[in-house]
């Protein structure tokens, strides 16, 4: 009896405490954000609890209309389908917009192209173009490095650079910004796209059309691949979803935000 | 002004005006310039604003509007033509104006179902013609029920249908069916992806052709047509192939069929008849086949491309072979042909140019059912059809079509028919 009394009271502080978890899933492109600005926050309210993790845009959102996180991370908005789901459901799902970001092109750095039109990424992306000097680069096969398709990243390049046509089926399919970084860094041939924070030395950002991604061109509107950056609560935030949010939003989580490679709001 | 209050009269401004976000951007784009507020703040606002716009709408329509007034989708075409007939075995040439228009309407009863209809101008209940020709002083023409259908989609591979509908088989031209030709009867679609390269498809139904309540041998006519589509791994080329089979029934030594061409319009009848019933029963295999190639690095024609704009960008082959399998004479037909330019005419400046032989022997199919504009719809019968189709603004297109024709064997002379039309699609 008291073992089964003992076994009660465990499970009811573990329940006690699985209730003040706050789990946040979704993007990888938010990931890093997420990350950093959960650990900041726990060392500043030590009692809040928060879990993240990765999946893409569309698992984050597919998460939080089954009530299986609290924040949703999203690097695209979500679709009307997704909002019906959830409205079915009777969730009201509240859109946080917590950084800019612009859709990097990167290529290998000793590939000696400067820029891009989009017409000629797309090109890249969905015809059998195979070698670099077809479009006036160097003698050199084309790699094309893509996103999956559970990507918010693949979703917002398709719809902003491919017009939604299909990728070419010898695209190499990777499931995260870093993975796309990675190849392009290796790969002299190689063309991929990552957010903002992922351009880092070992890859070369390139213009398009004639514009580069930066903080000013993002925010303004003058680069043409850019995109918001989400996080999805159910209705108006409370208690330390709130917090987190307030923080996210603040100084100190834009500050974040910018440190991360991404375009703070403030 | 305070960001909230800002935040609010941009809410205000939005909800007022929410097919103008364009100017929603200029205004956020004057306040940056200004300094009110920070490029941020600007994309905060444009952002959540589109945001909780599409919320709202959402929410209204989920709460509102039952499923067919949210899936319901209205569309339809006007076509005006200016037509000249050279028929030979007419005192007269014949110059005329007409047009045809086209509504159309469908809808999701319910996750599986959707239903549809349509409706069409057309100076009589002759199927293969949806034209009404300018004239009669000025009187008000008729529209009709073009078709009428329910589909059930059994799965993402499997749709069963029911009514008057739109033709189901796959075709790469009219010289079979004329495309105003609607099935009144039951039909199925199938379709299945292999792998990148392959889908398979299949389309079969059953439709009926006439009904008597003095005859229980009512007419009617089995198909199924399996097929077959591959493209290629640059995106280049593509082919789509099929083979219709055709089982008519109760045909062969029945009385002739409603519509068949008109005689007084100079045109002929050619189907064999024996005391005026059908001697044979027209089952037929007819196979055809597709390939399109998109040209990577379009061609200039120096002309054309200063003229429209447009490089050559595109070229595809076409053909069609029918085989009557009930008896052997006059008992074939076929068309071959090719396209040329744009893939597809959607906007100002692309252009098509679509040339097709073709030769239908006089029992090779029966007469009710070609495209009337080739000598009428009539079987026993070779020519050309040339046809130039030009955008000249976002659908909004010219068509000018030119056919050539006579008879294969028989005492009738040929036709020249040229049509100049003017399509908008709304």
């Amino acid at each position: 009896m008291k073992k089964l009394i003992t076994i009660v009271m465990l499970l009811g502080l573990a329940a006690q405490a699985s209730a003040g978890k706050i789990v946040l899933e979704g993007s990888t492109t938010v990931l890093p954000i997420a990350q950093r600005a959960a650990e900041v926050f726990m060392k500043q309210n030590p009692d809040a609890d928060l879990s993240v993790r990765g999946g893409g845009s569309g698992v984050g959102i597919a998460s939080i209309i089954d009530g299986t996180c609290d924040i949703a991370d999203a690097s695209r908005a979500i679709k009307p389908a997704e909002l019906e789901k959830a409205s079915k459901k009777g969730r009201d799902l509240k859109a946080h917009i917590i950084a800019m970001d612009g859709i990097s092109h990167i290529l290998h750095p000793s590939n000696p192209l400067k820029g891009l039109t989009r017409a000629q990424i797309k090109q890249l992306y969905t015809t059998r173009v195979k070698n670099w000097k077809e479009i006036g680069g160097p003698d050199l096969k084309v790699v094309v490095i893509s996103r999956d398709s559970a990507s918010g990243t693949f979703e917002a390049f398709s719809e902003l650079v491919l017009d939604k046509k299909k990728v070419r089926p010898d695209a190499i399919m990777q499931a995260s910004n870093q993975g796309i970084a990675s190849i392009v860094a290796r790969t002299p041939g190689a063309i991929g796209y990552v957010g903002l924070g992922y351009v880092t030395d070992s890859v070369k950002a390139i213009a398009v059309d004639g514009v580069m991604p930066d903080k000013n061109s993002v925010l303004r509107n003058k680069y043409a691949i850019s995109r918001p950056l989400f996080m999805y609560t159910v209705g108006a935030p409370q208690g330390d979803i709130k917090k987190f949010i307030d923080f996210l939003k603040g100084p100190e989580g834009q500050k974040i935000v910018s440190e991360e490679g991404f375009v703070g709001l403030k | 002004m305070k960001f909230t209050q800002l935040m609010l009269a941009v809410l205000f401004f939005s909800a007022a005006m929410p097919a103008r976000a364009g100017e929603l951007d200029l205004l956020l784009d004057r306040l940056v310039e200004k300094n009110v507020i920070d490029p941020g703040e600007a994309q905060e606002i444009r952002v959540g604003t589109q945001e909780e716009v599409k919320k709202e709408i959402s929410q209204q329509r989920h709460a509102t509007l039952p499923l067919w007034l949210q899936t319901m989708k209205l569309r339809g075409d006007v076509r005006l033509r200016y037509q000249f007939n050279d028929n030979h075995n007419k005192a007269l040439t014949q110059h005329r104006g007409r047009f045809r228009l086209r509504f159309f309407a469908d809808a999701k009863v319910n996750e599986k179902v959707y239903m549809g209809f349509g409706f069409a101008s057309g100076s009589s209940t002759d199927p293969r013609s949806t034209n009404q020709t300018f004239g009669d002083n000025n009187a008000k023409k008729s529209l009709w029920i073009d078709y009428v259908f329910a589909e059930y989609n059994a799965s993402d591979n499997l749709a069963l249908t029911a009514g008057r509908t739109k033709n189901p088989l796959w075709l790469t031209s009219d010289m079979l069916w004329d495309t105003d030709v609607n099935m009144e009867g039951l039909s199925a679609r199938v379709s299945l992806p292999v792998n990148y390269n392959w889908d398979i498809f299949a389309n079969a139904g059953f439709m009926a052709l006439a009904e008597s309540s003095s005859d229980p041998k009512d007419p009617y006519m089995l198909f199924a047509q399996p097929g077959v589509t591959w493209r290629d791994n640059d995106g280049v080329y593509d082919m789509k192939a099929g083979a219709a089979v055709y089982a008519f029934n109760n045909i062969e030594h029945s009385s002739e069929l409603a519509h068949r061409p008109s005689t007084t319009d100079g045109y002929q009848k050619s189907n064999t008849l024996v005391s005026g019933q059908y001697k044979y029963s027209y089952d037929a295999i007819s196979p055809e086949i597709e390939l399109n190639a998109n040209i990577l690095e379009p061609v200039s024609l120096p002309l054309v491309t200063s003229l429209l704009g447009y490089n050559v960008s595109y070229t595809g082959l076409f053909g069609n072979y029918i085989k009557s399998l009930d008896h052997g004479k006059n008992s074939e037909g076929w068309i071959a042909g090719f396209k040329v330019g744009q893939r597809k005419v959607e906007d100002a400046g692309q252009w098509q140019l679509r040339y097709s032989l073709r030769r239908l022997q006089k029992d090779a199919w029966l007469d009710n059912y070609p495209d009337s504009d080739f000598y009428g719809g009539a079987v026993n019968v070779k020519g050309h059809e040339v046809l130039l189709t030009l955008g000249l603004l976002r659908s909004f297109a010219i068509d000018l079509d030119y056919y050539q024709t006579q008879p294969i064997a028989g005492g009738l002379k040929k036709e020249k028919l040229f049509q100049a039309d003017i399509n908008l699609k709304f």
